[in-house]
């Protein structure tokens, strides 16, 4: 048993991680990674044989991560917390990565809008007129390329 | 703690003893509702005969609570696939549905319909939904020892599964036996308990 949870840990911390910080959460990881272990353990005999371990594996990882959601009442991610999703849960800051080329790669004019708006500090109102778009539409870009960041960086750790 | 520590304390630890199973939950059920059900309420007094419509009466109920034993034991693990539930609740709806129709073509409407003003009726829906809410209580308590991906559909099937249980329990002392009085008469209660169970109990299934 000990050696199967050894095994499963850095799968779980990765995929923990990757999702949490979806909601700016992931600071939760290693608390999620303990609390799906302890599942595991209690509810292991509702694992069927025929099935793949993974994905039963995945599936109490999953419920248990939308059940501590649920607790704190997260159903969106607020703009303003949206920032924490590139931190990817304190485990790498920001600032020891290679900002411009992870902006880079999002889709124009995604990486220029993050990085003057959450970097140079300029105002949502002033890219819209910048850009030709609502301000809304700014928020929803801004939304769309700092989870991609977070994808980025997910992938990068693995 | 540390995430190690914690591997060190759960492999020292021996597993958890599996909790009963769902679909024997839902046989005991069964027993408990017969053996309450004669005590208080009696059997029908042409048990000894056992007339045809009986062990027809008898048949779709115990086919029903096999369904929905079978439906609340896979939707108990996370991943739960009922598609083979599907395929049987399709065939069920079929012998229900022959049976209704045998029944409509070879009686008169008046006939099948008296059956309804008779005290029967109350008495038996009162009686399901009592043994089918008592059951549902249990096996939502059982319930917490699995871990149903969905929430919402366990305390579905637990309530379909503890009405459909209650149902096979009081249906030894009902003496009538009209397919359509056993599908309105047995059914409703049926559906209010698991609507209820869906409504109420879903708060209390966590794991």
């Amino acid at each position: 048993m000990g050696l199967l949870l050894a095994e499963l840990v850095p799968l779980l911390r990765r995929y923990c991680a990757s999702q949490l910080a979806r909601y700016g959460r992931g600071d939760w990881a290693e608390d999620m990674v303990q609390e799906i272990m302890l599942t595991v353990h209690l509810k292991l005999h509702t694992y069927d044989d025929a099935m793949p371990f993974l994905a039963w594996l995945y599936a109490v990882a999953k419920h248990k991560m939308i059940d501590a959601l649920r607790r704190e009442r997260i159903h969106h991610v607020p703009l303003e917390e949206a920032a924490d999703v590139v931190d990817g849960g304190g485990e790498a800051p920001l600032a020891q990565r290679d900002l411009t080329q992870l902006l880079a790669q999002l889709k124009p004019p995604a990486g220029a809008i993050i990085q003057a708006l959450k970097v140079e500090g300029a105002s949502v109102k002033a890219l819209a007129a910048q850009y030709g778009m609502s301000e809304s539409n700014i928020k929803i870009v801004v939304h769309r390329g700092l989870r991609r960041l977070a994808e980025m960086m997910a992938k990068e750790r693995a | 703690m540390r995430t190690d520590d914690l591997i060190t304390l759960l492999s020292q630890t021996p597993p958890r003893r599996p909790p009963l199973r769902l679909s024997l939950a839902v046989v005991a059920a069964i027993a408990v509702t017969m053996v309450v059900n004669t005590l208080v309420l009696g059997l029908r007094p042409d048990i000894a005969v056992l007339p045809l419509s009986m062990v027809y009466k008898s048949t779709v109920l115990l086919a029903l609570a096999a369904l929905a034993g079978g439906i609340l034991t896979r939707i108990a693990r996370p991943l739960a696939t009922v598609n083979r539930g599907v395929i049987a609740v399709v065939l069920f709806a079929l012998l229900v549905a022959g049976s209704l129709g045998w029944e409509w073509s070879h009686a008169a409407p008046a006939a099948i319909l008296h059956s309804f003003a008779l005290p029967n009726f109350p008495f038996c829906l009162g009686a399901v939904t009592i043994y089918g809410t008592l059951a549902a209580g249990a096996l939502t308590g059982l319930m917490r020892f699995y871990a149903p991906a969905n929430e919402g559909r366990a305390a579905a099937a637990i309530g379909f599964a503890a009405a459909a249980a209650g149902a096979v329990g009081y249906s030894i002392h009902c003496p009538i036996d009209s397919p359509t009085f056993v599908v309105v008469a047995y059914g409703l209660p049926i559906a209010w308990v698991t609507l209820a169970s869906r409504m109420l109990f879903v708060r209390l299934i966590r794991w």
